[in-house]
């Protein structure tokens, strides 16, 4: 196979910098294979793939050449740039432009004046392809958030790019649009041999597929290899870009030391036949071990309710059937733990937060909620917070807003607490930029500042990690974990990150057909599920009981060196 | 919504359909004509409207008209030839009342084609009429019937976070909660400039701004509408050259007259009649024939 996109010695600075976002950068693309992108943000990644398709490229100055085929993209005009590359980015409501379904997809042939009856046939058989033949007719707006990625990607393919360019597009989705468009996004290179490059984090779907793992740090390639020596690459050079490869990699590479099985199926063949080789016993103490071991079931901090919710039901008026989104749920949420809210779309999850900051009213039943405690929610996305013009500013609103939570402090006092805080969350340096210029994570850690400063006794939070990096998870996973052990407070998550939860939290809750189907601690809350669970716990599960998360599998990794 | 039959029909129809029925009761004070307008409206906006509780609104919005028009003619008009009684030493004609009716039934009436033409040609038919002018009006149409309720609908994220986050005090007065509403406006504000760059670079990157854009439809005229544009074209002409030769004359003011009815202006009435009973009759020729298949099948 020949080459289909060629960077040579390419290097990039956006126009007011004096750094390198891209540097001497030299890769090859393959037609017809699937690319990744891994890299931390602030890598680069977004950069280099908008370089990659002519006008997107951002102002700035630039070096060194990108082929594709045998043009370079600056020289290529907007017809062939539109023929030969296909752009799908994060937000989808961002990138549809007309009222219908229909339309969206027309847009592009519109676009190069195509005549009406070569768009409808194009059209239509586009819709068949992708499976949106049932929503044809509908306006966008009536469209769940996986629908939208899903004609965004289809209104993009309509003029039938050779490369098709995606920048984190299943950020915005939910666990099962995710694997939906994963899904699709292969077919398109197994059925018309696209080319794909992508950035992305959710690699359980699609890592086995890919041909091509490029890490980049800093603006600088630091690694290229497929998929089974991408992780011995990273470990190699001590990076730790392998936090975000799929668990069963993960796991398989932490046990053996070695790497060539990527699969769930091959790894869980693996440690059955090779190693647990061991006594029931034994196995049964290490289980016991990892359970003992976990400060959720064994601590003896006291336990007292802060929210209780009896019997409660609720529907939306405007629904025509009075369907019941929740209907007489109970729950009950103790003082200074995570409990986080699991569920399906539409399970009632966030209307359930809705009810606790009464923002709607339960139609029937009872919340209770500790006397006095200040109960706040962070909306979902951290962009309807920010008002101001500079970070810094963001935190001194509030300050000044709530003036009866800092009524003794004088001037030099709360711009002390701002910068405090603005430490507290590492983004010292960026005190002075505006908030919108700030990254997905760096967004969410500020708008968390910002809430935290109103002093909320319970924090309710409405998918904290939606769209971030394993790095920006961890590090708000972490953020909350002081919060809760330093200051006491109580937080609420409700959340689609299943990983996430099995770290951090310290309760889970399965909401499901409006009431709570299973309330636990949470590891036996994963341990006890086989398909609602983490990564590890699949490749584990029935071989090992309680091993849900990475540390567990350290665990046995070091216990097995005994035996 | 369910489609009736008739509004399948490709837009040009529809549009025509409408627009004769507007300019034939808007160019008459006919009381024949319009009373003819007026039922055979009422019945098309019965038949297509399925929320019945919009025609209850449209009767409640005219009868308030009707009271309006009728007492005010007398007070714009002091002539006519019988006198009902005296205000003031100053005569109240009939012919008034009888006037201020005639245009009142007119205006209501228009107002009655006024809501089938928003029954029949929804945005996607309009975008088809608009896109047919210019391609670029078209696509701004739909553009804006995109973004509204994607901005109602941030809106409405950003209330209930600013509830949410308790920066907003529900009970708080209606002062300082205009200023939360100006503050929640000025988030929007810049959410929606940050995301319309995406917009925008999604549009280029799918050829935005090439030349010679096409505008894409999914419309195709059958036999059927050929035939019905034909024949109402035809009827429009007739009715058009009824109207100019003023054969509908009517002088309401001092006294009523009314012009000689002939041949041709029956004609031209029930061929009016027909075109505006096309809905109805078609949808009836629709129900009977999905009788008696069901029939037929059991």
């Amino acid at each position: 196979m020949g080459k289909i996109v060629e960077i040579k010695d390419f290097s990039f600075s956006y126009s007011g910098s004096d750094e390198f976002a891209l540097e001497d950068i030299n890769l090859g693309i393959e037609e017809g294979s699937i690319n990744l992108l891994i890299g931390k943000s602030g890598s680069g990644k977004s950069t280099l793939l908008k370089c990659l398709k002519t006008g997107m490229m951002p102002a700035g100055r630039n070096s060194g050449k990108i082929l594709i085929g045998s043009r370079e993209v600056g020289e290529m005009s907007q017809l062939e740039a539109t023929k030969t590359v296909g752009l799908v980015t994060q937000n989808p409501d961002n990138q549809i432009v007309t009222d219908t379904v229909w339309h969206e997809l027309a847009f592009g042939l519109e676009n190069l004046g195509v005549s009406n009856n070569s768009i409808r046939s194009r059209v239509a058989e586009m819709a068949e392809y992708f499976g949106i033949s049932d929503w044809y007719n509908k306006k966008v707006t009536s469209l769940s958030g996986g629908q939208k990625q899903l004609l965004n990607l289809a209104s993009v393919m309509v003029t039938t790019p050779s490369i098709l360019l995606l920048d984190e597009p299943t950020a915005q989705l939910d666990p099962i649009a995710t694997k939906r468009f994963l899904g699709q996004i292969a077919a398109i290179n197994a059925d018309l041999g696209t080319t794909i490059i992508m950035i992305e984090h959710n690699l359980e779907n699609i890592y086995e597929k890919v041909d091509k793992i490029v890490a980049l740090e800093n603006g600088k390639v630091l690694a290229t290899g497929d998929k089974s020596t991408m992780i011995s690459k990273l470990r190699e050079l001590e990076s730790n870009l392998t936090l975000g490869l799929p668990k069963a990699v993960r796991v398989y590479e932490k046990l053996s030391e070695k790497t060539d099985r990527i699969t769930v199926p091959q790894v869980r063949k693996w440690i059955k036949e090779y190693f647990v080789d061991m006594p029931t016993n034994i196995r049964k103490d290490v289980e016991n071990y990892l359970r003992g071991q976990d400060p959720n079931i064994n601590s003896d901090k006291k336990i007292s309710p802060i929210i209780t919710i009896k019997d409660v039901s609720f529907y939306y008026n405007d629904n025509i059937d009075n369907k019941k989104v929740l209907n007489n749920l109970n729950l009950q949420i103790n003082e200074g733990e995570i409990t986080a809210i699991l569920g399906g779309n539409g399970a009632g999850k966030s209307t359930l937060l809705k009810l606790l900051t009464n923002i709607e009213k339960a139609k029937s039943g009872k919340i209770k909620v500790a006397k006095n405690k200040r109960i706040y929610m962070l909306p979902q996305n951290p962009l309807t917070v920010f008002t101001q013009i500079s970070v810094e500013e963001e935190l001194a609103e509030i300050i000044l807003l709530r003036s009866d939570l800092y009524k003794e402090l004088d001037l030099e006092k709360k711009k002390e607490l701002v910068y405090e805080s603005l430490k507290n969350i590492g983004l010292e340096s960026c005190a002075k930029r505006h908030p919108y210029d700030l990254s997905g994570g760096e967004a969410q850690k500020l708008a968390i500042a910002k809430i935290m400063l109103m002093k909320p006794e319970i924090l309710l939070l409405d998918e904290p990690t939606k769209g971030l990096d394993p790095f920006y998870r961890q590090e708000i996973g972490d953020m909350l974990k002081k919060l809760v052990d330093k200051e006491g407070i109580t937080v609420v998550v409700v959340t689609h990150d299943l990983e996430w939860t099995a770290r951090y939290a310290n309760k889970c809750a399965l909401l499901f057909d409006g009431e709570v189907a299973s309330l636990n601690n949470t590891r036996d809350f994963f341990a006890g599920n086989m398909f609602f669970t983490t990564g590890v716990n699949r490749v584990m599960s029935d071989i090992f009981n309680n091993c849900i998360v990475m540390s567990d599998v350290e665990k046995i990794k070091k216990l097995s060196k005994d035996w | 919504m369910n489609q009736k039959q008739y509004e399948k029909a490709h837009p040009l129809v529809l549009l025509l359909y409408v627009i004769t029925m507007l300019i034939v009761t808007m160019s008459t004070i006919n009381v024949i004509v319009l009373l003819c307008s007026f039922f055979t409206g009422l019945l098309v906006c019965i038949c297509l409207e399925e929320n019945k509780k919009k025609l209850v609104n449209l009767i409640s919005l005219s009868i308030p008209i009707i009271v309006f028009m009728i007492g005010l003619q007398p007070l714009l008009y002091h002539t006519g030839s019988k006198v009902l009684f005296y205000v003031n030493e100053s005569a109240v004609y009939m012919e008034n009342y009888l006037y201020g009716a005639v245009i009142s039934l007119m205006l209501v009436s228009g107002i009655i084609w006024c809501v089938i033409l928003r029954i029949m040609i929804d945005s996607e038919k309009m975008f088809y009429l608009f896109g047919r002018l210019s391609p670029t009006l078209g696509l701004f149409f739909t553009m804006i019937l995109r973004f509204i309720p994607l901005f109602k609908n941030r809106l409405k994220q950003i209330h209930e976070g600013q509830l949410a986050m308790g920066i907003i005090n529900p009970s708080a007065g209606l002062l300082s909660n205009m200023k939360y509403r100006l503050r929640e406006f000025s988030i929007l504000v810049s959410w929606s400039l940050e995301s319309s760059i995406e917009t925008a670079n999604s549009m280029e990157s799918r050829g935005y701004g090439l030349k010679g854009r096409t505008s894409y439809h999914k419309f195709t005229m059958n036999k059927r509408d050929k035939i019905f544009i034909s024949i109402q074209i035809m009827i429009l002409a007739f009715l058009v050259w009824e109207l100019v030769n003023k054969k509908y004359r009517v002088y309401m003011l001092p006294v009523i007259i009314m012009n000689k009815w002939d041949i041709f202006n029956i004609a031209a009435l029930v061929l009016f009649i027909c075109e505006a009973l096309l809905p109805v009759i078609i949808e009836l020729v629709f129900y009977v024939k999905k009788k008696s298949m069901t029939k037929k099948e059991s």
